[in-house]
């Protein structure tokens, strides 16, 4: 029995030196000296998974959130910037990653007008981007990762499940009190787990590159641009400031998706992806002509 | 100004006189109830025996009838058969003399009868006390005060109404002859033996008036006929003479204080100058000697009181017009204050009385003495001349002041020893402060104030006196702290020089303290009192003194002022060591009850802590070198910590905060040196410290005997510490980290390396369970199964996706249950697995129910589709369900410490498993279903299931699930006709029946076949 025992206590000592070792020898930093930003994100997947079981067994599907999509649409339309080439190859866009998604609907694609460098989608499948991203996103891969981060958000249902007291209150009439339930479950949770559900439409994002013709740089580099944009943050913030954050760190979120492609791209060695720079250029996507990046 | 100031003395007379008065007449009054009430209890005794001697000898009187309608309470039988019982009539009552109410009945109405005997039974109330005190008071003294002062005016305004037809000198001499006759009469009166007093109060008169006859003469309008200063002060002089002679020749001393008070009443009046001055100093000097004859303590007490009264009135006057001191004038101050009190002071030596240490009159002397030191201090305060040699004399005075109080404990006049004794002490003190006209650093006087009143408590526990104990504590106490805000205050890092000299002045007053305390005797006195508690809140009975506490403060001190020393670890350390030798020795050798080294423990601790606070913000990645040479001699001290008490086996109070001291310094060390490669070195490390220090505490146990097993426990739980640094630098530092090691997440190695050494933690040494007692242990370590839970949870949160996470928890749940299941023998703490695999099962069926169509990403692979994935899982829940009706057995598992909760939940779980065991699957899946297919076939898919259910009744032979079954069927053909048979196509319709069909006619077949299963 002792001798086990030494036996595993030297095993585990060794792979510890080990460990100690490689960490030594790559000389291994971290973005930040410390942050609980990953143990928030963490904390909030159960209260996310409770607050999504909660949209399930309510009555609505689908269908009642692409009506709530096409209102939306509608009210929204009349700011779409950008040029109409632009707002075509946006639409284009959306509408080919949606493809992979499972709701069904149709979604789309909205170019607001603005310097900033941002996404957002809203219930029923209405995506916006802003002018300024578009400009500054070097390929379609990246653009792509953008759109299908937001996409994701729909596809997981983030979006309706902010809503989804509305839409069900909507159909007996008594829309005000849904709103009302919606923005009091906002309100209390929405923190706890808005950093959760970045995180699973980064993932989305990620999934879907893997699965496309796109090369999966495209979401690290999407990350790279905003955070040249914006700066990077230096130290983290304090724990009720982290709590309170709607997005994770873009320095975590950019390192995370950098690192993964690198290992993705050292299992696929010879697997050939397309980051469609001139696709963008040209306002035409790489599923409409592949040929523009060969 | 003058005559308010006159007035409120004239109050302030009247007042003491009254109370002295009053005090004396109510102890007299009370002396006489008492005796009375003695003298009337043995006159009812004396009744009653009077009574019983009249009904033995059969005389029928109207007491004897009573006495025989009263029963005694006593002896019922008694009064009942009086006549047959002798011994009642023959022998007296029974009545002790220690139980005078012993008969009540018997008394009542032996007194009634007699009737005068009333009022001596019934005790006098408060209030009827009061009133009589009262109108003792007024008829023996205000009546005499009151008439004197009402004839002095009545024949002053006599003589002022004769006068205004008279010269000035004549209205003189007819005041001058009022008083002679009146003087006159009272000598005559004071021959009659009934008019003694009348005749004083009549003298009282004679005087004033005397006095006020010549006062006038010289300073009121309309009598004065002397022009001349020296001529008036001369009269007022002879004035005060005549009432100095009186007061010499007065039988009592309030006379003898009326006298005086006045003389100093009027020459208070006069211009302040210097024959003035002597005169009223004369005149208190006269009152203090007079008391000498009859030992009038209250006499003495008026004079010195009235004298710092004077004093005040005179000094305020004074300054308040501009007036400045001369030497002269403070020299003649200081003199006569001294004359007046010192002889004053002398008197409690001097007429050395059996009174003076009595109880009864103990209080009076010592204010009155109080009051005459207060008279010098005052005095002297008024007149000091601020001379630096002023130290040198009240140095020398509070020599003198102690040998006083030495006489007076030769004396045995204990009250007076303990007044003199605090009175040297005070003047000692105040001689300290006064070094500051020598220009010394406050903190120097703080440092000297605090070693003699060091010196002062160890006197008073030398003479094993509580009373100056309770003093000298607190003082000794505010010295400490005086010490240290003075020491704070003078802290100039930049002054290297200042630093090192005060630093070192603070150890050798510690070290001094120490030596003096050290082997200090507890004074245990029987009272029990609040005199008591005072003391037990200052020495803590043992437990923490507060000296101890101060020494703390001040080495922590040293500490702060050494600490810009970068040598300072070196020095520091050795005075630690030092102390710890010394704190050894003091255990061993001198008092198991001195110094239980709490200071000594608040300063090892804060100086080692604050240390980082030095490394940290001046240091940071210092080289490992220098680091370690700066924190060698401080791991070296806090080993010694550890292991002097090991060696001399008593000790256990320093081990605790040694061995932690130094397990703090090697993981902030280890922190300190890692970090300079890597943030993510530190957690390793810790881990693998944590291991050799399990290792460690293990051979420190295997020595068998009992110090050896405290102190492995120790260590055991300072390498618990290293794992609790980990898991909080594990979650705010390493779970950020995305790095690849070898193709692995980093974080992933990490977190499998951590689990590996949580399980050689639950595993590695059950002889260490064995030696260790306490629910500490019992319920930390067992903690290590759910660490590792938890560790692989959040690897796998962190790793997989949440369609795959919900395949994890099924597999875990399976995992969790084999464990649980196959080594509950020989890990019997792994047998609470098989609950948490059931608690995974939920966690796997709520994912399937809720979560996996909405959590679905974009995916080619057909096996990375969340429904394939689902299925499986629901196929791994079912053979969970199987396994678990058939063979788990969550109720024999263990659950240790804190987790005792959930036998409970094992209970419910075993005994309604249909409910909160399968009912969840069924529900779960029948939900998967409804979301995650076509609801064309949902009918189908359900009835499947429903098969399913089905066929593991049989398996099971469990009766639940045939009924949830059949109910299930029973919706699945409602739904049949009422959705499929209208809504689906004529394909899907078709499909679905015949699938219902086939499997109905199974279960039908099933039914037949194992019929005898189904109870």
């Amino acid at each position: 029995m002792n001798l086990l025992r030494y036996i595993f206590l030297s095993a585990i000592l060794i792979a510890g030196f080990f460990l100690s070792y490689m960490i030594y020898r790559e000389e291994v930093k971290v973005p930040f000296g410390a942050t609980l930003a990953p143990a928030f994100q963490l904390l909030g997947r159960p209260i996310k998974n409770v607050d999504r079981a909660l949209t399930q067994v309510l009555p609505i599907d689908s269908l009642d959130e692409a009506r709530y999509g096409d209102v939306i649409y509608r009210r929204y339309k009349p700011y779409n910037g950008g040029t109409q080439e632009d707002q075509a190859y946006v639409q284009r866009l959306v509408e080919t990653i949606s493809l992979s998604g499972k709701k069904g609907f149709t979604y789309h694609g909205l170019i607001l007008d603005s310097a900033e460098m941002n996404a957002f989608a809203l219930p029923g499948g209405v995506v916006f981007v802003t002018s300024g991203l578009l400009h500054n996103m070097h390929s379609e891969a990246e653009l792509a990762a953008v759109l299908a981060h937001e996409v994701g958000h729909v596809e997981l249902s983030h979006c309706l499940d902010s809503v989804r007291f509305e839409i069900a209150a909507r159909k007996i009439g008594t829309a005000p009190l849904g709103e009302l339930a919606d923005l009091a479950m906002n309100l209390m949770l929405r923190h706890s787990y808005s950093k959760t559900q970045e995180e699973e439409a980064d993932e989305y994002a990620w999934s879907f590159l893997k699965q496309s013709s796109y090369s999966p740089e495209g979401e690290g580099l999407a990350f790279a641009r905003l955070l040249k944009r914006y700066g990077t943050s230096g130290t983290a913030s304090n724990v009720v400031s982290e709590y309170f954050k709607s997005h994770p760190y873009l320095e975590l979120r950019e390192a995370r998706y950098r690192t993964r492609f690198q290992e993705w791209i050292a299992d696929h060695p010879n697997e050939e992806r397309k980051y469609g720079y001139k696709n963008l250029q040209e306002r035409t996507t790489l599923a409409d002509d592949p040929s523009l990046d060969p | 100004m003058e005559y308010f100031a006159i007035f409120l003395i004239v109050i302030l007379f009247i007042w003491v006189l009254t109370l002295s008065s009053t005090v004396s007449k109510l102890k007299r009054d009370l002396e006489f109830l008492e005796k009375k009430e003695k003298s009337d209890i043995s006159g009812v005794h004396n009744l009653i025996n009077h009574l019983q001697s009249v009904e033995s000898q059969g005389t029928q009187t109207g007491a004897a009838q009573e006495v025989e309608k009263t029963p005694v309470p006593s002896s019922n039988a008694r009064s009942e058969t009086q006549s047959a019982e002798p011994t009642y009539e023959n022998k007296p009552y029974p009545v002790s003399t220690t139980a005078p109410v012993a008969t009540p009945a018997l008394q009542q109405g032996s007194i009634a009868e007699k009737g005068e005997a009333i009022a001596i039974k019934k005790n006098p109330s408060a209030s009827s006390l009061k009133w009589s005190a009262f109108e003792k008071q007024l008829i023996e003294n205000w009546t005499g005060i009151l008439g004197s002062v009402i004839l002095t005016a009545g024949l002053s305004f006599l003589g002022v109404l004769s006068a205004l037809a008279l010269t000035p000198f004549f209205r003189f001499l007819m005041l001058l002859a009022a008083a002679t006759a009146v003087g006159a009469l009272s000598y005559y009166l004071a021959r009659l033996d009934n008019w003694k007093k009348f005749a004083f109060w009549l003298r009282g008169i004679s005087g004033a008036v005397a006095l006020f006859a010549c006062f006038a003469s010289a300073a009121i309008p309309g009598i004065q006929w002397v022009e001349s200063q020296s001529l008036g002060l001369v009269l007022i002089g002879a004035g005060v003479a005549l009432n100095l002679f009186f007061a010499y020749t007065a039988s009592r001393q309030i006379f003898a204080s009326i006298h005086l008070f006045l003389s100093l009443v009027t020459l208070a009046v006069l211009p302040q100058q210097m024959p003035v001055y002597a005169l009223a100093s004369f005149v208190a000097l006269a009152g203090v000697v007079f008391s000498y004859k009859s030992f009038w303590i209250h006499q003495t007490l008026l004079s010195t009181l009235s004298y710092v009264t004077y004093q005040v009135y005179r000094y305020f006057i004074l300054t308040g017009s501009g007036y400045v001191f001369t030497d002269v004038d403070r020299y003649a101050g200081i003199g006569a204050t001294l004359a007046v009190t010192l002889s004053a002071i002398s008197m409690h030596y001097i007429k050395t009385d059996i009174r003076n240490s009595s109880s009864q009159n103990y209080r009076v002397h010592l204010v009155s003495h109080l009051m005459h030191w207060f008279t010098a201090a005052i005095g002297l305060a008024f007149y000091a001349t601020g001379e630096r040699y002023v130290t040198l004399i009240l140095f020398l005075t509070a020599l003198l002041t102690y040998a006083l109080a030495r006489v007076a404990k030769k004396k045995s006049i204990l009250w007076l020893y303990r007044t003199d004794l605090m009175v040297a002490q005070s003047i000692a003190l105040y001689g300290i402060v006064t070094l500051y006209r020598w220009e010394m650093d406050v903190f120097w006087i703080a440092c000297m104030i605090n070693v003699e009143a060091l010196l002062f408590l160890r006197l008073a526990l030398f003479e094993k006196d509580p009373v100056i104990e309770v003093f000298a504590r607190p003082i000794h106490l505010l010295s400490g702290v005086a010490v240290l805000f003075s020491a704070i205050a003078a802290i100039d890092h930049d002054n290297t020089r200042l630093m090192v000299t005060n630093g070192a002045v603070l150890i050798i007053l510690v070290y001094f303290t120490i030596f003096i305390n050290r082997s200090r005797s507890m004074v245990n006195f029987e009272s029990n009192g609040r005199l008591q508690e005072i003391l037990n809140f200052f020495r803590g009975k043992g437990k923490l003194d507060l000296i101890e506490l101060f020494t703390g403060f001040f080495l922590i001190l040293v500490h702060i002022l050494l600490l810009s020393l970068y040598q300072s670890s070196l020095m520091i350390a050795l005075i630690q060591i030092s102390l710890i030798l010394l704190f050894i020795y003091d255990r061993k050798k001198v008092h198991t009850e001195s110094t239980s080294g709490y200071g000594l423990m608040l300063f090892i601790v804060v100086s080692h802590l604050t240390l980082w606070l030095y490394v940290s913000p001046t240091g940071i990645n210092p080289p490992m070198m220098q680091l370690l040479a700066f924190m060698l001699p401080f791991f070296v001290s806090t080993l010694l910590i550890s292991v002097f008490p090991v060696l001399n086996l008593k000790e256990p109070i320093l081990r605790l905060p040694g061995i932690g001291l130094f397990s703090i310094h090697l993981l902030l060390f280890i922190f300190f040196v890692t970090m300079h490669f890597s943030p993510l070195l530190p957690g390793v490390v810790w881990l693998m410290v944590s291991l050799i220090g399990l290792e460690i505490a293990y051979g420190i146990m295997k020595k068998g005997s009992r110090p050896y097993v405290d102190a492995g426990k120790i260590v055991l739980y300072f390498a618990l510490f290293f794992i609790a640094a980990f898991l909080i630098h594990h979650v705010v530092v390493e779970l950020q980290t995305e790095f690849y090691i070898l193709g692995m997440p980093l974080r992933m190695l990490i977190q499998l390396f951590s689990i590996s050494v949580f399980a050689y933690w639950l595993f590695s040494h059950p002889r260490v369970q064995e030696n260790l007692e306490g629910p500490l242990w019992g319920s930390i370590q067992p903690l290590f199964l759910e660490s590792i839970i938890a560790m692989t949870v959040v690897l796998l949160e962190f790793q997989f996706t949440q369609k795959w996470m919900t395949l994890f928890f099924a597999l875990f749940a399976m995992g969790a249950m084999a464990l649980g299941q196959f080594w509950k023998r020989s890990y019997p703490n792994l047998s609470r697995m098989k609950l948490y695999g059931v608690f995974m099962y939920y966690v796997a069926a709520f994912h399937i129910a809720f979560l996996s169509t909405v959590t679905e990403m974009p995916a080619n692979h057909f096996m990375e589709q969340s429904w394939v994935i689902g299925l499986i899982v629901e196929m791994l829940l079912t053979g969970i369900v199987v396994w678990f009706y058939r063979s788990i057995r969550l109720e024999e598992a263990v659950y240790p410490g804190v987790l005792s909760f959930l036998r409970k939940i094992a209970g419910l779980l075993t005994i309604k498993r249909n409910h909160w065991v399968f009912d969840p699957l069924f529900i779960a899946s029948a939900l998967f279903l409804y979301w995650s297919f076509d609801h064309a076939i949902l009918t189908l898919l359900w009835v499947v299931m429903i098969f399913i259910v089905f066929g593991l009744s049989i398996v099971i032979r469990e009766g639940h699930f045939r009924i949830l079954a059949l109910m299930a069927l029973a919706f699945a053909l409602a739904r049949l006709i009422f959705f499929d048979l209208s809504q689906s196509s004529l394909t899907m319709r078709a499909i679905v029946f015949v699938g219902v069909g086939i499997l109905m006619l199974g279960m039908n077949s099933l039914y037949n076949r194992f019929k005898g299963r189904f109870v």
